[in-house]
């Protein structure tokens, strides 16, 4: 079998059939099987019994967490089963009954005892762009395709017991003829497609390079990131048939600063607000905020970190933002909200920005400046 | 040693003799005094006065003092409790159990609290504060005993200190539990150094990782060798103004012309502390400026109005840079008394105060008319 889009696997989803959902990031490679709730079966059980050989969970959101009275916001998974099973709880045909019984619409605390059989994982919020887990990337799906409320979910394992490795996760997936979708994929579906930033506020930002308007934006998801901001230059919200001169800048910690007083054109941030409001036209210049400082640290124990600002080839280097790619798309989206299809890039090196396509956001002519 | 210094290491050198502490815990409208000692340096006297004033007696440790295999260590509860016998010996064999496997016992009942070591500084409970104390002063978790002090008869909490009798205890305040981060050497970590060419001229540009607000600062540093007094400006974090080049404030011009005046001066330092708008983040901060914008506040009401205070900023972190620069007096560029008692606080001697006045443009005049007549900025 193949390998599909995350669109196609909430189609699969939907129609009922079970997948391989595959986390190839990090180090260590992982995958289990998902199966919407409203449609397990015994059949479909006792295959991942038989050859996922991992623990059988149910992810679940946070009103179906409360009406089951499970223990929310914690990392501990919780067992259960149903209370009107017919035997111990372990066979495939009683897996199944407190899978359904714990999914209907109105099942309640009185329905399930504990411990039991079947393991509770409770959905981040933001799913996978917060979390990206395979039990959290699966809930998403079930979310997108409003199939039901939970999704049953089974690590695999191989047959010495370890984590399937993705060589034998694609051999599993054309034995027993199921498809494989990946998190990352999932990932990068959500960035595309949902709206993840919401402009909270927009001020007057006279410069010594001209009069701006500057926007914050906020991410819906992620709490622990901070604002964002935008620049805009002629307009607060670009028309289709506005082709804006457009900057994506990183924060990079103090290097910022010291660009700025080290020429007297001022930073590159600096002189591309100088070329868009020269050009007299639109224009808007992203600035992605990061926080490199987010490291736990203790009174005690003062573990070392790496320096954080270093001289190499005459220039400052600071530690590098987090998480690029998502910021990346954060950038993309808040050029959306801006309006912004049509773009020319202000940009001295080459740049290869593929994907972009994918927001709804074009290049037509790139700028150096 | 400075005397605030002094003033500290008095106290814990009172619990270090076996004597006790109270510590005044202010939580909302109720006030709560404790009375602490160490467990290691007990004495009869000292344990009569804590059974005989307190209730909840406790004995208060952090997750770092138990050891790898103290079958306490990772316990899901915080708290717990333990027999044991209220003398001298007793607490010594209770403290040796907490990390071998000998059992516990003894008539009387003591609960064990354990802080996460990582979470003391965010934690705002009165025993995060007092280990706290023991850590910045001392450099050492340490094991303390503690109790609520109760009126006996009325069985409530001691609301006058007068009301004790017999106990020769030492006052802290949480004003000097504040205080005390700055003696704490590893709340700042010195993480590095380069040269950068500025128009302004050449400067040591320092990087600082502080465990107070989990945030990197720095320090542009001039010396040219002689020993005069250091020249310095605090500059707090200003995104707009440092980055933007934002004509809404001075602060651009404060950085830069600050900056200046070091170099021409030739030895000194212009501390970058992360505290955005005043302290109140930049979220926060532009909220503001939209109410200044749309609704005509002025920069103290709009802060007011957001929900913030006006200012606020502390100097601690900066005082810590300065300290570690080994600068002891210095010559302070600002137009704001209150950063010279902020700085004071922590033992730096302000030695002449520079005006740091930056000439008013079209949009940023009403910004420091405000700061002038509403902040107390001379300028």
């Amino acid at each position: 079998m193949s390998h599909i889009s995350t669109e196609a696997a909430i189609s699969q989803l939907k129609e009922g059939r079970m997948l391989i959902l595959q986390d190839s990031s990090g180090a260590n490679p992982r995958g289990c099987f998902v199966l919407p709730a409203d449609f397990s079966t015994p059949d479909e059980i006792n295959k991942m019994i038989v050859y996922g050989r991992g623990q059988i969970s149910l992810v679940m959101g946070k009103t179906k967490y409360k009406d089951l009275d499970l223990p929310l916001n914690s990392e501990d998974q919780v067992s259960f089963d149903a209370k009107d099973v017919m035997g111990t709880g372990i066979s495939a045909l009683d897996r199944n009954t407190t899978i359904k019984v714990a999914s209907a619409a109105h099942a309640q605390l009185d329905d399930i005892k504990r411990p039991g059989h079947i393991f509770s994982i409770e959905a981040e919020e933001g799913g996978c762009l917060v979390r990206p887990t395979v039990a959290d990337a699966a809930f998403d799906l079930i979310r997108l395709g409003k199939i039901g409320e939970c999704a049953v979910v089974c690590d695999i394992l191989n047959q010495n017991g370890d984590y399937a490795s993705l060589d034998e996760l694609e051999k599993l997936s054309k034995e027993l003829s199921l498809p494989t979708c990946s998190v990352h994929e999932i990932v990068e579906y959500r960035v595309q497609n949902e709206p993840l930033v919401e402009n909270i506020n927009i001020v007057d930002m006279p410069t010594e390079y001209g009069n701006f308007r500057l926007h914050v934006y906020k991410s819906k998801f992620d709490k622990n990131r901070g604002v964002d901001l935008a620049l805009t230059f002629g307009a607060d919200r670009f028309s289709e048939d506005d082709i804006p001169l457009v900057r994506v800048h990183s924060e990079w910690s103090i290097a910022n600063i010291v660009n700025r007083l080290s020429n007297d054109h001022g930073s590159y941030l600096n002189l591309a607000m100088k070329t868009v409001a020269d050009a007299g036209g639109v224009g808007a210049i992203v600035f992605l905020r990061n926080t490199p400082e987010q490291h736990t640290n203790s009174l005690f124990n003062n573990d070392k970190r790496p320096t954080d600002i270093w001289k190499e080839d005459g220039k400052i280097r600071t530690l590098s933002p987090m998480g690029k790619s998502m910021s990346y798309g954060f950038g993309a989206q808040i050029l959306r909200d801006l309006g912004v299809r049509k773009m020319k890039l202000l940009a001295n090196k080459d740049v290869s920005l593929s994907g972009l396509d994918k927001y709804g956001l074009e290049i037509v002519e790139q700028v150096r400046f | 040693m400075n005397d605030l210094k002094l003033q500290l290491v008095e106290k814990i050198d009172h619990l270090k003799n076996g004597l006790p502490l109270i510590y005044q815990h202010e939580h909302e409208s109720s006030k709560r005094s404790y009375l602490v000692m160490s467990a290691e340096n007990l004495n009869d006297s000292t344990i009569r006065s804590l059974i005989g004033n307190c209730c909840n007696i406790s004995v208060l440790v952090s997750d770092y003092y138990l050891s790898q295999k103290s079958k306490y260590r990772n316990l899901s509860s915080n708290e717990l409790t333990l027999q044991c016998d209220f003398s001298v010996e007793g607490i010594k064999k209770l403290l040796s159990g907490l990390n071998n496997d000998e059992s516990l016992e003894g008539p009387d009942s003591i609960i064990l609290r354990t802080l996460k070591s990582d979470a003391i500084l965010t934690d705002a409970s009165p025993e995060a504060r007092i280990l706290e104390f023991m850590s910045n002063v001392v450099e050492s978790d340490g094991v303390l005993l503690y109790g609520l002090l109760i009126d006996k008869e009325e069985s409530a909490p001691v609301e006058k200190l007068e009301s004790i009798s017999g106990v020769d205890a030492k006052i802290i305040s949480t004003d000097e539990i504040v205080v005390s981060r700055f003696f704490n050497p590893n709340l700042l970590e010195f993480t590095g150094v380069t040269d950068v060419d500025l128009q302004q001229g050449p400067f040591k540009l320092h990087s600082y990782y502080s465990a107070i607000d989990r945030r990197y600062h720095w320090a542009f540093v001039a010396d040219d060798g002689s020993d005069k007094t250091p020249l310095v400006r605090v500059e707090s974090e200003c995104l707009t103004g440092h980055v933007f080049g934002s004509l809404l404030c001075d602060c651009g011009d404060q950085l830069s012309q600050g900056l200046e005046q070091i170099e021409k001066y030739g030895k000194g330092a212009l501390v970058y502390l992360r505290q955005e708008g005043r302290g109140i983040g930049l979220q926060a901060k532009l909220q503001a400026y939209y109410l200044q914008q749309v609704h005509g506040m002025d920069t103290v009401d709009a802060n007011l109005a957001v929900g913030m205070p006006e200012d606020a900023r502390d100097y601690v972190i900066g005082a810590q840079i300065l300290n570690h620069l080994s600068f002891d007096s210095i010559k302070l560029m600002t137009n704001n008394p209150a950063k010279i008692d902020g700085l004071h606080r922590y033992g730096l001697k302000v030695d002449t105060q520079v005006s740091h006045i930056i000439p008013p443009s079209e949009h940023n005049r009403r910004y420091l008319e405000t700061k002038k007549t509403r902040m107390g900025h001379k300028i």
